[in-house]
């Protein structure tokens, strides 16, 4: 997990408004925003000079140069070929460019239009020949939507950029989609059997959804939790939480928290630019906490998060350790509460002991009743004397992944704060802001 | 005991405005005092509802009247009533999102800090800026 040029892309393209050519970067998987169209329009040469002057920057800034899974894509052909069709639909032929590219990206990728109908997609976990083929299967795409061809060939150019050690950038072009499959096929059939690494496996496979979280005391749902998810085996898209994986591989836990904390980074700022109030919760791991440079990491990431994006992002710490003295606590913290609007922390059904907990800056305690197997009137008793010995040390509660509307209801009466799961709402893709929710509402839809 | 109360030293003279002041002093106190004693309570949502909706009719009855008795300081006082709106909404959503420990004393220092300084000051002014 080196930070590379990657990351210095996303810090910077990732806050595009302070950027004075008005170039704007997309996080994966979530619709683009309407573009304002930029008037006099750039030529080719100044853009290809405003970009090689902004990548040279970054180059300079950084090191470790991770060159190879940085793509361009000039679609100005397709621009010429719809001529006067463009100026009434140029919004709408965005979207879709932007689509194609959002829908085959992780989420720990990037992309950018660096000037009208060009853009620039860094790959931050494949290599670079996936990141290649990737590309060529984006322009077929596009193809395909705008023009009804899937043949790329004189319509649209692919060029991979390469960084040589002096920093400067040169490009080299890529064929055709169909070649790029069958140069792939071959290659990996030469090859034999990939091998991938538990991270790579994980980078390539893990998507996020965002559970709303109903605040009980005041009757709204305000809070998304970022949960990470990944196919449980090939071909069935069944979601797994990593947050519950074996604590047994720190690095894969400090990977998952990073790539949590990016995704929930980035769909803060999109929501902060589309004026829509949401909070966005995320787990983060005490192993990642507790190791020195995990910790680095994830701090580094934070560093630059301003801070009316920071006020509406909550952390949830898993795997605190009890007992843990209370300098420790406040060291692990503190930091945390600095860069956040709250921080919360995950126990066991049957924790009981807080002490400190509230002093040391923690917002709320809580537990997940998705591996909790006991009959409702045991979890129910349970619940009570969670919550009673919590609210003793004045801190709130939290309950995850709430099974039935009878638990539900139990939760609300033992005074449980904010509350998660299927029975309340379901897991989404898109974060639609405050939403009203009563007890009463739960209930009518069984009616 | 009160956080906030209202006393003859708060009235600018003008039997409506001040029944409003005092109703808004009245609404304030009756949030911060169930604040303190329950966060959670029902209460407290039904408190922060009625001070946001009162506050919101306050700032119009008092700019009819301005507007009416073509106050010189009408505009600037729209100006002040938008931005202190826009102020007692951010905390009541900051309450509605919830996760937030310290929505007493934000309220309480927009009270003390914001609200009473804008009735004994700005309104004070605008009312003595009426032409009729």
């Amino acid at each position: 997990m080196t930070e590379n040029v990657v990351d210095k892309l996303f810090r910077i393209m990732g806050h595009r408004h302070k950027e004075a050519d008005g170039a704007q970067a997309k996080t994966a998987n979530r619709t683009p925003k309407r573009q304002t169209p930029r008037s006099p329009k750039p030529t080719f040469e100044a853009n290809q000079v405003v970009f090689e002057t902004k990548i040279s920057q970054l180059i300079a800034a950084q090191n470790t140069i991770s060159a190879g899974n940085v793509e361009l894509l000039n679609l100005q052909k397709i621009e010429e070929k719809l001529g006067q069709n463009l100026s009434d639909h140029k919004e709408a032929v965005e979207t879709i460019i932007q689509e194609a590219i959002a829908r085959r990206l992780s989420p720990m990728d990037i992309f950018t239009n660096y000037a009208d109908f060009r853009y620039v997609i860094v790959f931050t976990s494949i290599d670079k020949k996936k990141a290649r083929l990737k590309t060529a299967l984006i322009a077929e795409e596009i193809a395909q939507r705008l023009l009804g061809k899937t043949d790329t060939e004189g319509v649209i150019s692919i060029k991979t950029m390469s960084v040589k050690e002096d920093g400067k950038a040169t490009y080299e072009d890529i064929p055709s989609v169909q070649e790029m499959v069958s140069d792939f096929e071959d290659s990996d059939a030469d090859e034999g059997a990939e091998t991938l690494s538990d991270g790579e496996r994980i980078a390539e496979g893990i998507d996020f959804v965002f559970q709303p979280v109903w605040n009980a005391k005041r009757d709204v749902i305000s809070t998304y939790a970022c949960v990470p998810v990944m196919p449980a085996a090939i071909g069935t898209p069944v979601p797994h939480d990593p947050r519950k994986m074996s604590k047994a591989d720190h690095d894969i836990l400090a990977f998952i928290d990073i790539a949590v904390a990016k995704k929930a980074i980035q769909e803060q700022l999109a929501l902060l630019e589309h004026g829509t109030s949401a909070i966005i919760s995320m787990p983060v791991h005490f192993e990642t906490l507790g190791s020195r440079a995990h910790r680095h990491t994830y701090f580094e990431l934070l560093k630059d998060v301003p801070e009316q994006a920071s006020d509406r992002l909550i952390f949830e710490i898993h795997g605190l350790p009890t007992g843990i003295p209370d300098s420790r606590l406040a060291e692990i913290i503190g930091p945390l509460r600095s860069k956040s609007r709250a921080v919360l922390a995950g126990f066991g059904i049957n924790s009981r002991r807080f002490d400190g907990y509230h002093a040391a800056g923690l917002h709320a305690v809580g537990f997940d009743l998705h591996d909790v197997i006991l009959p409702e009137r045991k979890i129910v008793k349970q619940m009570d004397a969670f919550v009673e010995a919590a609210n003793r040390q004045k801190l709130k509660t939290f309950v995850h992944h709430i099974r039935s509307l009878s638990l539900n209801t139990s939760a609300i009466a033992s005074g449980v704060d904010y509350l998660d799961g299927s029975t309340l709402s379901d897991a989404t893709d898109t974060i639609t802001g405050i939403e009203p929710l009563t007890l009463v509402d739960l209930y009518s839809r069984k009616l | 005991m009160s956080h906030v109360q209202w006393s003859s030293a708060l009235e600018i003279d003008h039997d409506e405005i001040d029944a409003q002041h005092k109703q808004l002093v009245i609404l304030a106190d009756l949030l911060l005092e169930a604040m303190e004693h329950d966060p959670d309570d029902s209460v407290v949502k039904g408190a922060f509802d009625a001070l946001l909706l009162y506050t919101k009719q306050h700032f119009e009855d008092e700019e009819a009247y301005f507007r009416e008795h073509q106050s010189t300081l009408l505009e600037e006082h729209i100006k002040e009533h938008e931005v202190l709106s826009a102020e007692i909404k951010a905390l009541w959503q900051d309450d509605l999102m919830g996760f937030r420990d310290e929505v007493l004393k934000s309220i309480l220092d927009w009270v003390e800090g914001r609200l009473i300084p804008h009735m004994t000051g700005a309104d004070q002014d605008a009312y003595k800026a009426c032409r009729r």
